[in-house]
């Protein structure tokens, strides 16, 4: 069973319209698939696999500090004390202050709750947002939304990748495939963790180009493993082989390119993947699914612990401390 | 004003407009406060200044004091720390450096040390200040990178904030620093899904919004409806453009490519200012 995750860096470079895709030619060759929503902040697959909804569970990624009006004095310790500036000292209408916390900065970190002399706060568990199964055409699909203003995203991307491997476990599935989000921060590292392959889709451009570098050097930090797809490459065809040059010279495969395809838009709006959909980039996508199914079968024989090209020996025993590189 | 730009997808333009903005603008700075994929500079080309770290606390414990009592662990709400017989773990990207584990050890054996976990350059393009975030890469969390580079937004009339995709923590640090919040979408089905998130999460701040519609010729009508249900002004229609989007691919910005939107950018400029006076009042 092996776990893949499609990211970018940059946003809008086609990993929805490419998860989509190896979905439905994964499915075609008859791989039990377990399908899941990384992007928890704005997850589009699901618009895509119109999934049978089935029961959204709350997720709780934390706790918020709460005051009690009537037993706090207004000595101003916790505010003094709070380092996400969630407290403020308020005057309330019988004159006197009052500690008044803002549940949208507050990290719940307990120290207001800690220095309070008077136990006028607790933590309160929060719900930062919720997670469904729904099945699709492809198989289940597991998606997740935040509540709005949100926290602990990665959390929730972290609990989307364990109700996929429990699925996948349950299912005997051979594919766990996880359309990813954009950037490089926690929710991508939160997608990243324990995969085999991380599947960067990237266009020829150099903001794309740079988010991607980015993204490389996180994985490679990571230890896990790369391949690359350019998506859109005409629209810069020389920066295309510039970019496929180079990640060849870096030992990173490149499943192939897709061509600019302006019916992409209107055939996911019709709730369909490029693949299912023929034109430019659906044509385009066999070879890339092809690839993509050699570089599989290449990890299955590769050792565990076989390092990742380019990357940096991984942490000494007694270090405490994490190295960027 | 501080006008941040965002968005829910990612990819609708964002830095495109951004850059553009704050090149026909006069009097304005530019902030990239996407730190995770920070791009603004590969458009607006800046010279750089100066550079500098941005640092977080985290503990240090001093293995001659400590007792192993475990306290700080137990108080941990990030499981950043761990307590064995004879040593203590740190797991520094876990710390949300609130200070809890320092207050609450009895031997006081718990010191703080600085942790570089990003970057602020700081430079300029011609008149336009220019201050660009990036947080270093393997680092978790964004928001004190964007902290800081907010703290150094330039004294400019106006200050842009180009903020990064979302409807989270890193778009809300952002939100939260901006006077008014223009939002960046596209046509599409993805465009009104990710819209509507963010459209959301800002509402929860409290900031008032308007919304600009990039490749607005190439999709349906559904975010109009949307924002004209939600009373969300739409104040820019950018049509699509072979042009731009191979001008972006070539690090052209889009008044560049596309000079006929010149007179549209800057007739945004007092429409957004005017909705920030309106909420302020």
């Amino acid at each position: 069973m092996k776990t893949v995750v499609v990211l970018s860096g940059k946003g809008g470079t086609g990993k929805t319209a490419v998860s989509a895709s190896l979905a439905a030619l994964e499915a075609a060759t008859g791989r039990r698939l377990i399908l899941a929503d990384a992007d928890v902040d704005a997850s589009n697959l699901p618009l895509v696999l119109e999934p049978t909804p089935g029961e959204w569970h709350e997720f709780v990624g934390g706790e918020r500090a709460v005051v009690d009006g009537d037993a706090c004095t207004g000595c101003g310790l916790c505010a003094e004390h709070c380092r996400f500036e969630a407290i403020r000292m308020d005057t309330s209408s019988d004159g006197e202050d009052r500690a008044r916390i803002d549940p949208l900065a507050c990290e719940g970190c307990a120290v207001c709750d800690f220095v309070c002399p008077d136990d006028a706060i607790t933590l309160v568990p929060c719900v930062d947002g919720e997670w469904m199964v729904g099945e699709t055409r492809f198989g289940p699909l597991v998606s997740a939304r935040l509540r709005a203003a949100g926290e602990n995203s990665g959390k929730l991307v972290t609990q989307v990748r364990k109700v996929a491997a429990e699925l996948a476990a349950t299912r005997d599935a051979d594919l766990v495939l996880v359309d990813g989000p954009p950037g490089i921060g926690c929710p991508v590292i939160a997608s990243m963790s324990g995969v085999d392959l991380v599947l960067a889709v990237t266009e020829p451009t150099p903001l794309a180009r740079s988010d991607l570098e980015r993204l490389l050097r996180v994985a490679r930090h990571f230890q896990v493993r790369v391949a690359v797809v350019v998506n859109k490459a005409d629209l810069n065809l020389e920066l295309t082989r510039d970019l496929t040059s180079a990640l060849a010279s870096e030992g990173v495969p490149v499943l192939g390119t897709l061509p600019y395809d302006e019916s992409v838009v209107l055939c996911l709006g019709r709730a369909l993947s490029p693949a299912e959909c023929g034109g430019p980039m659906g044509e385009a996508l066999a070879s890339v699914h092809t690839r993509f199914e050699q570089v599989l079968n290449e990890l299955e024989g590769a050792a565990q612990d076989a390092p990742v090209v380019g990357s940096s020996p991984p942490p000494s025993p007694d270090s405490r401390t994490s190295e960027t590189p | 004003m501080r006008l941040a730009v965002a968005s829910g997808k990612g990819g609708t333009g964002k830095t495109t407009l951004a850059t553009s903005l704050a090149l026909v603008w006069d009097d304005v700075g530019l902030v990239d406060c996407d730190v995770e994929a920070p791009n603004a500079h590969i458009l607006l080309d800046p010279e750089v200044i100066s550079s500098s770290e941005v640092t977080v606390p985290v503990p240090r414990i001093r293995e001659d004091v400590c007792t192993h009592c475990g306290d700080c662990a137990a108080f941990c709400r990030y499981h950043a720390l761990a307590v064995l017989p004879d040593q203590c773990l740190v797991f520094d990207e876990l710390c949300h450096s609130c200070g809890g584990c320092y207050l609450v050890c009895p031997v006081h054996a718990i010191e703080e040390i600085q942790r570089p976990v990003g970057r602020i350059v700081e430079g300029h393009r011609g008149e336009i200040p220019f201050v660009q975030g990036i947080l270093n890469e393997g680092e978790v969390q964004a928001v004190p990178v964007i902290r800081e580079v907010l703290r150094r937004a330039p004294a400019t009339r106006d200050v842009i904030l180009d903020g990064p995709p979302g409807a989270s923590c890193p778009v809300l640090a952002v939100v939260e620093a901006a006077d008014v919040v223009l939002l960046v979408t596209e046509p599409t089905p993805f465009g009104l899904h990710d819209l509507e998130a963010a459209v959301a999460a800002v509402k929860e701040r409290g900031r008032p919004m308007a919304v600009a519609i990039n490749r607005a010729d190439w999709g349906d009508d559904a975010v109009r409806r949307f924002c004209d249900a939600a009373s969300i002004p739409v104040v820019l229609e950018i049509p699509h453009l072979r042009e731009v989007a191979e001008g972006c691919a070539r690090a052209v910005p889009l008044v560049e490519s596309a000079p006929a939107l010149r007179p549209a950018l800057l007739d945004l400029r007092c429409r957004l200012a005017g909705l920030a006076r309106e909420a302020a009042a």
